[in-house]
């Protein structure tokens, strides 16, 4: 059973993150994720949206999916401001959401959990579809943020996996196009299989480690999910669910802000 | 023919005659003479062996012969691991595929089983694999995988078709391991103290072809066994002979491997693949470098295979499944895509932050 935040929970969060006035430009950017942190506008050409009446909080919005031309514009405003990125975050569900050609597992420092009648592949091979999706840019666009000498670059951990499959295939049937798609597909989302809940949080936790280390490389401070919005084993607390497979709502988008404007911001 | 005289040519059919059969009359279908069709409608296939034994893959899958695939790899490796039953990638002698059956088995463990390069962990015995092992521990995890998988499609085939390659090899001193090709060619290093160089001759092959087949009926026992020789040339020899030379040597010992072998164990069938490409009614069955077979090449093999052959019972729920897993792939790629495309329009039924700027509505009335 999903339970969704109510809107005075919400609300509760916004003002307790509203009440951190960052005293230097910062710059919320980055994928689909981001919108947990802000309603985002699709803008042509990317423009920044001050995000408060009073303060140096902004997004930079711009068309989806995120192109060079994003890129571009965020570095053309880093100068001098606190750059706060959300990248990607569904790299695991883009490849693996389905169990595609053949079940597998891997073997990973945080999830201990395997199952050795599935296929044992190499934590490098999941690491090579990342890089592939979409990670290898996030390795271009550090390098020419810094050179416009930003105050700093914040990369901001995304969305644990939400663990419910069986929740997750009704927030599914919910969706006509998707269904529409499948059934061209000859696939029904009633049956279809759904990569076990273990595997998914394992991808995200590599994915997590992925986007720290790009960090780490860039001299980027990295600002992991906070573990209040996790269960005991990582995958994302239900009243964090926005009502679609794969990302978090505004309480959670409140909760990871206070937590980066504290570290950034103060 | 002198009046009366009677001698055991006389009743040979004209297949037994180069002037009737091959000067006159060539049919490569009369090369085969099965008690047996070749591919039974009901077979499920497993195929290991030299370049040439992926070539003919797809074919079968064309035609509607189930191939068991029980281990999967990404299709952009450049050796052809994803091709195969269970990605062992290409075995060019009989000495590594009893060596592999025997690992499988658990009598056989190699000394020399890893090669550790950087932060990777390289299988000596499938160098080029992608994306390697990063500890011992995910190495030893992969290969109990990957043996698993092995032995799984032996399980599920009633076919195992093997095309021998080569009859050199490179070894491991330490204990006769034999590597897919010479350390440092494609991952490790050569090591002169440690590796040797070895040219099987034709009774260690039958020998090993023999016990490979013993090893797979141990895990299968209804399984048969198709011999084939590549005509492949080699593409290089260490025997210190002109390469043309060695691949006479080579191709020749193979030849007389298989068809003793296949006198010895009647559930093991020699099938002429070689002879078909190579013979004297070949020409265009090589490419330019003289070495790769051509698309007619493959072609011809496989008509004389299909030809001694059964018409495939029933590949739809096969072929169904493949498709489908093939599309999850897409799908999950799909939802991805289509929950962005979600996440751009304004996510309205969500409150702002407190202070948070709303836009004006489109219509002006905000």
């Amino acid at each position: 059973m999903v339970v969704y935040a109510p809107d005075r929970d919400l609300k509760d969060t916004a003002a307790g993150t509203a009440s951190i006035q960052p005293a230097t430009k910062v710059i919320l950017a980055g994928h689909s994720h981001l919108t947990a942190l802000t309603v985002n506008h699709v803008k042509n050409p990317p423009a920044l949206r001050a995000l408060r009446q009073h303060g140096n909080l902004h997004v930079l919005e711009g068309t989806w999916p995120r192109d060079p031309a994003y890129w571009r514009a965020l570095a053309d405003h880093a100068a001098g401001a606190h750059v706060v990125i959300v990248w990607g975050g569904n790299e695991h569900n883009v490849s693996f959401f389905f169990q595609a050609a053949f079940a597998f597992d891997f073997l990973s420092n945080k999830v201990k959990r395997l199952v050795p009648s599935f296929q044992i592949v190499s934590q490098s091979r999941i690491r090579r579809r990342f890089n592939e999706i979409d990670l290898f840019e996030l390795d271009r666009v550090l390098p020419i943020l810094n050179a416009r000498m930003p105050a700093s670059v914040t990369l901001v951990g995304t969305p644990p996996p939400k663990k419910d499959t069986e929740a997750l295939r009704k927030l599914l049937e919910r969706e006509p196009y998707f269904c529409d798609w499948a059934a061209q597909l000859g696939q029904s989302v009633a049956e279809i299989k759904i990569t076990e809940p273990h595997i998914r949080l394992k991808m995200w936790f590599l994915l997590q480690d992925m986007i720290a280390e790009i960090s780490e490389r860039y001299g980027a401070r990295f600002i992991p999910v906070p573990s209040e919005l996790q269960d005991e084993d990582g995958y994302l607390l239900e009243q964090y669910w926005h009502p679609d497979v794969t990302h978090a709502n505004a309480a959670y988008g409140a909760i990871v802000l206070r937590k980066v404007l504290e570290q950034v911001a103060r | 023919m002198k009046k009366g005289a009677s001698h055991p040519y006389l009743t040979l059919p004209d297949t037994a005659f180069w002037s009737r059969s091959v000067a006159r009359s060539y049919d490569a279908r009369a090369l085969v003479d099965p008690a047996a069709p070749l591919l039974r409608a009901d077979d499920k296939i497993m195929s290991a062996g030299s370049c040439f034994a992926a070539n003919i893959i797809p074919f079968f899958e064309s035609a509607g012969f189930p191939y068991v695939r029980t281990e999967f790899v990404d299709e952009a490796d450049r050796y052809g691991y994803h091709l195969y039953s269970a990605a062992y990638g290409n075995i060019y002698t009989a000495r590594q595929l009893r060596q592999l059956l025997e690992r499988l088995a658990g009598s056989f463990r190699p000394i020399e089983d890893r090669w550790r390069i950087g932060e990777a962990v390289i299988d000596p015995f499938r160098p080029g694999l992608p994306d390697p092992a990063g500890s011992d521990e995910e190495f030893d995890l992969i290969l109990d995988s990957h043996h698993a998988r092995f032995r799984e499609a032996i399980r599920r085939a009633s076919l195992f078709i093997f095309t021998l390659g080569l009859t050199e090899a490179w070894v491991s001193k330490a204990d006769g391991a034999v590597f897919p090709a010479c350390p440092g060619t494609i991952a490790g290093a050569f090591d002169p103290e440690r590796h040797a160089f070895v040219n099987f001759r034709s009774s260690d092959i039958r020998d090993d072809l023999l016990e490979s087949m013993q090893l797979l009926k141990r895990f299968n026992p209804a399984i048969r066994m198709m011999a084939t020789v590549s005509p492949v040339p080699l593409v290089a020899t260490a025997s210190g002979a002109h390469v043309q030379r060695a691949t006479a040597y080579s191709k020749a010992a193979l030849r007389v491997a298989c068809e003793e072998a296949a006198q010895y164990w009647p559930d093991l069938v020699y099938f002429p693949a070689y002879e078909i490409v190579t013979g004297p009614h070949s020409a265009g069955f090589f490419e330019a470098d003289l070495r790769q077979v051509s698309p007619a090449g493959v072609q011809a093999v496989m008509d004389v295979l299909f030809h001694h052959s059964e018409t495939p019972a029933s590949t739809a729920d096969d072929r169904a499944r493949r498709e489908q897993m093939r599309r999850a792939g897409e799908l999950s790629k799909a939802l991805s895509e289509r929950e962005c495309e979600e996440m751009a329009a304004d996510r309205a039924p969500e409150p702002p932050l407190e202070g948070e700027d709303r836009p004006a509505k489109p219509d002006g009335a905000g």
